[in-house]
């Protein structure tokens, strides 16, 4: 009896196992190695300041990225490479652009051309953009400065990585004015200004998407 | 028993091994990793959408007379490069706890339908449909 026995461990250990699997190593796909998401700026709302996030996040449509692959210990060094270039496009210097919504397979390839991992990406339309730094029914002083930030959205209000110039307008410059400096622009921000009394709203434009806050300048 | 039923047997047996062996391997596949993302079209159809990767094992049902047993596949190819593109993995899975076979990637490069051609040793062994299919944002 007991030698029967025995002959269905293999048969209950296969019949228990998941399924096909790499030895885990980081969250490619084929557990084979860590795909890291860099911010190219401090622009990208997902990164505080410029830290690096090993998740690899969602990433609006229109924004810049990078990434980075290191290969568990002992494979061969690989490059990052696209399953194609519909979604996004990868610059010689590895940075990403973001130029359709859905998603996009991230390639480790080692110099043979061998896939060693690989990572799938979500380019999300932005749904909103929302205008940090300042709150709805703030008042500024005339000549009071205050720099504000862009932070895109998906659909859903989930917070989107990616680097992006910001286009910001003011609804009336004789109440507000919006200077947008080379720092501003690489934080992906701008820097308001009170010129006088009244009420001004604020728009930022990332392609499509757009956000507005009002802002009431009162007396000096 | 009798020597009628002997001849039975023997026949059964015969007709039985006549069939296994007239019987090419079949080609199958298992996924490596479920895709992201999902756009199962048909079963026995490997489904990528189109800019994304999806990692399979492909192999060769062998029917036997005691059964059937699998028969890696270490060479396959797209028959159009331009609907899907096919690379190596750089390792082979376990798709048991004592066996490892090789794993391909496809990758969807526009919608449509092409064949995953399977071959051993330089003999094309069998095809398995891909189809690739549009993402809609």
């Amino acid at each position: 009896m007991k030698p029967f026995l025995l002959s269905l461990v293999p048969l209950v250990l296969l019949a228990c196992s998941d399924g096909p699997s790499y030895p885990s190593y980081g969250d490619g796909v084929l557990h084979n190695g860590a795909f890291t998401y860099l911010c190219t700026t401090p622009s990208d709302a997902y990164c505080a300041g410029t830290e690096n996030v090993t998740t690899v996040p969602g990433v609006a449509l229109g924004t810049t990225f990078r990434m980075a692959f290191m290969q568990a210990p002992g494979e061969a060094p690989a490059t990052l490479d696209l399953a194609t270039s519909d979604f996004l496009d990868l610059a010689p210097d590895g940075t990403m652009h973001a130029k359709r919504a859905g998603y996009v397979s991230v390639l480790a390839r080692t110099p043979s051309g061998t896939v060693e991992d690989y990572v799938n990406v979500r380019v999300h339309e932005v749904g909103s953009v929302l205008v940090r730094g300042i709150d709805a029914g703030t008042t500024l002083k005339v000549s009071e400065t205050r720099s504000v930030r862009a932070e895109p959205h998906d659909q859903s209000g989930a917070v989107l990585a990616g680097s992006a110039a910001y286009d910001w307008e003011t609804s009336d410059t004789n109440v507000l004015a919006i200077d947008v400096t080379a720092d501003d622009r690489a934080r992906g921000g701008a820097t308001l200004r009170a010129v006088g009394p009244g009420t001004a709203r604020v728009r930022v434009v990332l392609g499509n998407a757009t956000g507005t806050i009002d802002v009431l300048v009162g007396g000096a | 028993m009798s020597r009628s039923t002997a001849r039975l047997i023997a026949l059964a047996v015969l007709a039985a091994l006549a069939v296994v062996g007239c019987n090419p391997d079949r080609p199958a596949f298992t996924y490596a990793a479920d895709p992201q993302p999902v756009v199962m079209t048909e079963d026995g159809v490997i489904s990528v959408a189109q800019g994304t990767a999806v990692s399979v094992v492909p192999f060769l049902v062998h029917d036997d007379v005691e059964g059937s047993s699998e028969l890696a596949i270490r060479d396959a190819r797209s028959d159009d490069p331009t609907i899907a593109r096919v690379a190596s993995t750089t390792h082979d899975f376990a798709i048991a706890d004592w066996q490892q076979e090789p794993a391909v990637v496809v990758l969807g490069v526009s919608p449509g339908t092409t064949m995953l051609r399977l071959f051993d040793d330089g003999t094309e062994k069998g095809t398995l449909r891909i189809d690739v299919v549009a993402q809609d944002p």
